[in-house]
């Protein structure tokens, strides 16, 4: 077989597989738009404040692990608590922070030592001692060995009292009518196991009282990237996948599970570092594996809001550390994959995230690389390949495109035209620069999927009250 | 949360886009493999890549265009609406309490969003007399005649319309589109009618209303959370509705539970003795909301003690909590031998529940606790019966 061959045919692998990638992308931002505008009216403010006058919702109780979170932790633990909710908890848990978590934490919330007593459903590393505040009766501390992210969560999941917990990052800000929207689709549907919320870039926003009271677009370009990407990803990729009951992912910044429903299949699993996309596959094969007919929901309110890394560094550690755990975890269900017993998931959701998620990086990458050796050697078709590449971003620009207009229709959204125009160029700045440089960072994380380090995340932090964030 | 108006057309605009690219994308992939198999020149695949991607440019240009125009339009339009709305508000107000004569119609739209607010906020006669300008003005036909065709969305908002207006005559309507093969209409057509219903006058319509809500409650099979909510909503009309639930002839299983929450809830004393005869039920779900109705009422027929003492032994744990919760209404010498056995039970949460049930239950239930606490057979029943001792600041075991 000549080398002209392969070439040619690898061309046509490479034009086959972006026209379907992009003929996915297409046809889920249209389902997925159109889950967002029948959502968007399901709940009316009349019906909002009926759930509330009735009582009828279920209490959640918030799970925060931290580590060495001495700078962060007492703004955000008092941005959970003035969350406006009927009734909810807080458990936080230390988990062998070695800097001043543990104190910070009792100074600010005059912690005392609690022997209380509860089902300790899922082993963990050890706990030392657990405290409760003298101020704030649903505030709840656990003191343990280190044990890592989803240890910690598996240590608060057992100290939790009530019948939904949400994981959130301790970074993160909780949008109190948000959380009562997404706590109703577990009343209204009994099959419900699990609830996403679509997350939203913290940078650069005003916050006041631990809610976030005005949008202002980032100074850095990073940042700006990562809201377009944001958007692109919740209001058209993970609604689209919704529509089809092939939910795979709820972010770790925040999800909303039943608790029964995660005790029951063992809690979170230690073994990744992305907890978050494996608790959920798991939630969806042990309920598909008992013959229990189950939903996990998503709903594209925004619920939370996060600090996006600000610094290339930060965010090529964290896509590296996603990769690592995305690959892991479609290891560990690989028996998922292409298998009609798990219907959708196993039929489409996960074949998807094996062909264009997790080999996505692999083709991309040797799609760049033959680029090169075809220059090289002189048998480049310039013009051909310029074309194709404006396509290649016309084609992610357009989507972004899409999932920034949906941000448009939010009560709640960037505020000028300049935005409009900012996020634009970010879209293409996106498109043409950054997905290449992170798929290189995840072509890399393809060869470390054993590496369970979660590597430094530079915070800025929760911004003072009444200032920009970032 | 979100501003509803724009968007259904920008889901039809993204439709073309997303045709705009996906068509020439598939020609091109087809030409593509045409090349391969050396079937087509060159420039001929050229012109179609150039093609496709004018094509995509355009989709793109059309969705910023939108954007960036919403944007901007929506703005004004929605400090257009608002200060409309307000005006029209203080209107009506005048209208309805210093006699200023009412407009000639059609009323705009956010002369009709303000009067539906006044009947929102407005209750008794003067709520009556709003309702009469509703209909005058023709919107709850208008209201009924959206809500059963036309997009999801625009069926959503009559729904809610609906909801506001309040109107019985409307009833009949709303529950039939309970049956609506979108599930997002059938939640809200349930929370629109039980709505509804709450402010149907006491008399025969209000009874018919109550049976066909019921009915169409247990037919459609809604999910049992919404029965709940819906059932909540009802208000003066529970009682009807609870007593078609619990024993109509399409009595289901999440009715009969919604049934019991809201005997619970409303603390309605007329259902309570039907209410105790569900403990025994063959479903677990149903002998639990029997259980919670009769500790929210803080009351237990003396016919269904004994049923309650079984319970307590249920083999379904969520059965014993429940069970241990109504216990502690039960005579003293006849409970804490029940929840004393139960704080060794396997569960925790079994446990948790008998030992809070004694902790309530005066001086006997803690007496009785002090001593678990201290002798109980079990580790983890002494244990949890500490630490309801300390919770209740009941004091240490010794």
């Amino acid at each position: 077989m000549s080398l002209g061959v392969v070439v040619r045919g690898f061309q046509l692998f490479v034009l086959a597989y972006f026209a379907s990638l992009n003929a996915l992308y297409a046809f889920f931002s249209y389902v997925g738009l159109r889950t967002v505008v029948v959502y968007s009216r399901s709940l009316s403010e009349v019906g909002l404040k009926d759930l509330l006058e009735r009582e009828v919702y279920k209490p959640v109780s918030i799970l925060v692990p931290a580590y060495n979170e001495e700078r962060s932790i007492v703004a955000s633990v008092r941005s959970f608590l003035s969350l406006q909710f009927p009734l909810f908890e807080v458990v936080v848990v230390s988990d062998g922070s070695t800097d001043r978590t543990l104190e910070v934490l009792v100074e600010a919330f005059a912690l005392v030592e609690d022997p209380r007593i509860y089902a300790r459903a899922i082993p963990t590393r050890p706990v030392r001692r657990v405290l409760r505040s003298l101020r704030h009766p649903n505030l709840l501390v656990i003191d343990k060995e280190n044990g890592g992210k989803a240890d910690a969560l598996n240590a608060a999941l057992n100290a939790a009292r009530y019948p939904l917990v949400a994981p959130v990052d301790s970074d993160s800000l909780l949008d109190p009518q948000a959380v009562l929207r997404a706590t109703r689709l577990f009343v209204e549907d009994d099959r419900v196991l699990a609830v996403g919320g679509t997350v939203r870039p913290l940078n650069g926003a005003v916050t006041r009282g631990g809610r976030v009271v005005e949008l202002r677009m980032p100074r850095r370009w990073i940042e700006r990237l990562q809201i377009v990407e944001y958007a692109r990803a919740f209001f058209l990729g993970r609604a689209g996948w919704t529509r089809f009951g092939a939910l795979l992912i709820i972010s770790g910044a925040f999800g909303l599970f039943r608790r029964d429903a995660v005790v029951g299949v063992g809690g979170f699993w230690t073994g990744t570092v992305s907890e978050d996309m494996e608790i959920v596959m798991r939630l969806h094969k042990e309920s598909r594996r008992s013959g229990r007919r189950h939903v996990v929901a998503f709903t594209p309110d925004p619920i939370c809001w996060t600090e996006v890394p600000s610094d290339l560094r930060t965010l090529r550690r964290q896509r590296n550390r996603w990769h690592r755990g995305l690959w892991t975890n479609l290891w560990r269900h690989r028996d998922m994959l292409l298998n009609p017993r798990y219907g959708r998931l196993g039929l489409l959701a996960v074949p998807y995230f094996w062909a264009f998620e997790g080999l996505g990086p692999i083709v991309e990458v040797a799609g760049y690389a033959m680029l090169v050796a075809s220059a090289v050697t002189g048998t480049l078709n310039v013009s051909f390949a310029l074309l194709f590449l404006s396509l290649a971003v016309l084609s992610g620009v357009l989507l972004s495109q899409i999932g920034v207009g949906v941000e448009a229709f939010l009560l709640q959204r960037y505020p000028r035209p300049s935005d409009r125009l900012a996020l634009l160029a970010a879209a293409v700045l996106e498109s043409l620069g950054l997905r290449q440089l992170l798929a290189l960072e995840r072509f890399a994380a393809t060869f470390r999927v054993g590496r369970r380090e979660w590597g430094e995340m530079r915070r800025v932090g929760i911004p003072a009250e009444g200032g920009p964030a970032g | 949360m979100w501003r509803r108006f724009g968007d259904v057309a920008f889901g039809s605009l993204i439709g073309v886009a997303i045709t705009l690219e996906a068509v020439p994308l598939a020609v091109l992939t087809w030409r593509l493999a045409r090349r391969a198999a050396d079937e087509l020149a060159v420039p001929e695949l050229q012109a179609t890549l150039v093609g496709t991607v004018a094509s995509t440019a355009l989709g793109l240009v059309l969705v910023t265009g939108y954007v960036l125009a919403y944007q901007v339009v929506s703005e004004g339009r929605e400090r257009w609406l608002r200060e409309r709305r307000e005006a029209w508000v203080a209107r009506w107000i005048r209208i309805m309490f210093r006699g200023e004569p009412p407009p000639p119609g059609p009323l705009d739209r956010p002369a009709a969003e303000a009067l539906l607010e006044v009947r929102e906020v407005l209750r008794g006669t003067e709520g009556e007399e709003v309702a009469q300008l509703v209909r005058r003005y023709g919107l709850a036909e208008a209201l009924r005649r959206r809500a059963g065709a036309g997009s999801v969305s625009q069926r959503l908002e009559a729904l809610e319309g609906l909801a506001r207006a309040r109107l019985p005559e409307t009833l009949p309507d709303v529950v039939a589109l309970m049956g609506d093969p979108e599930p997002a209409l059938r939640v809200a057509a349930a929370r629109t009618a039980g709505r509804i219903l709450a402010e149907t006058p006491p008399g025969p319509v209000r009874e018919e209303g109550a049976e066909a809500f019921a009915r169409a409650l247990q037919r459609h099979r809604l999910p049992a959370g919404v029965v709940e909510e819906a059932l909540l909503l009802v208000e003066d009309a529970a009682p009807s509705v609870v007593a078609h639930l619990l024993h109509g002839p399409d009595a289901t299983e999440a009715g009969i539970r919604a049934g019991l929450e809201a005997v619970g809830r409303f603390k309605l004393l007329g259902s309570l003795e039907e209410a105790a005869s569900f403990v025994g039920h063959r479903d677990p779900e149903v002998r639990a909301a029997a259980l919670r109705a009769l500790a929210r009422m803080a009351y237990v027929p003396p016919d269904a003690q004994g049923a309650v003492l079984e319970a307590i032994r249920d083999p379904v744990g969520f059965v014993r909590v429940n069970a241990c919760r109504a216990a502690r209404l039960l005579r003293p010498e006849e409970a804490l031998p029940a929840l004393w056995e139960r704080l060794g039970d396997p569960s925790w949460w079994v446990r948790r529940a008998a030992a809070e049930a004694m902790a309530r239950m005066g001086e006997a239930g803690a007496a009785q606790l002090r001593l678990a606490a201290r002798e109980h057979p079990d580790r983890y029943g002494r244990d949890m019966a500490a630490q309801a001792l300390r919770d209740a600041g009941l004091g240490e075991a010794a």
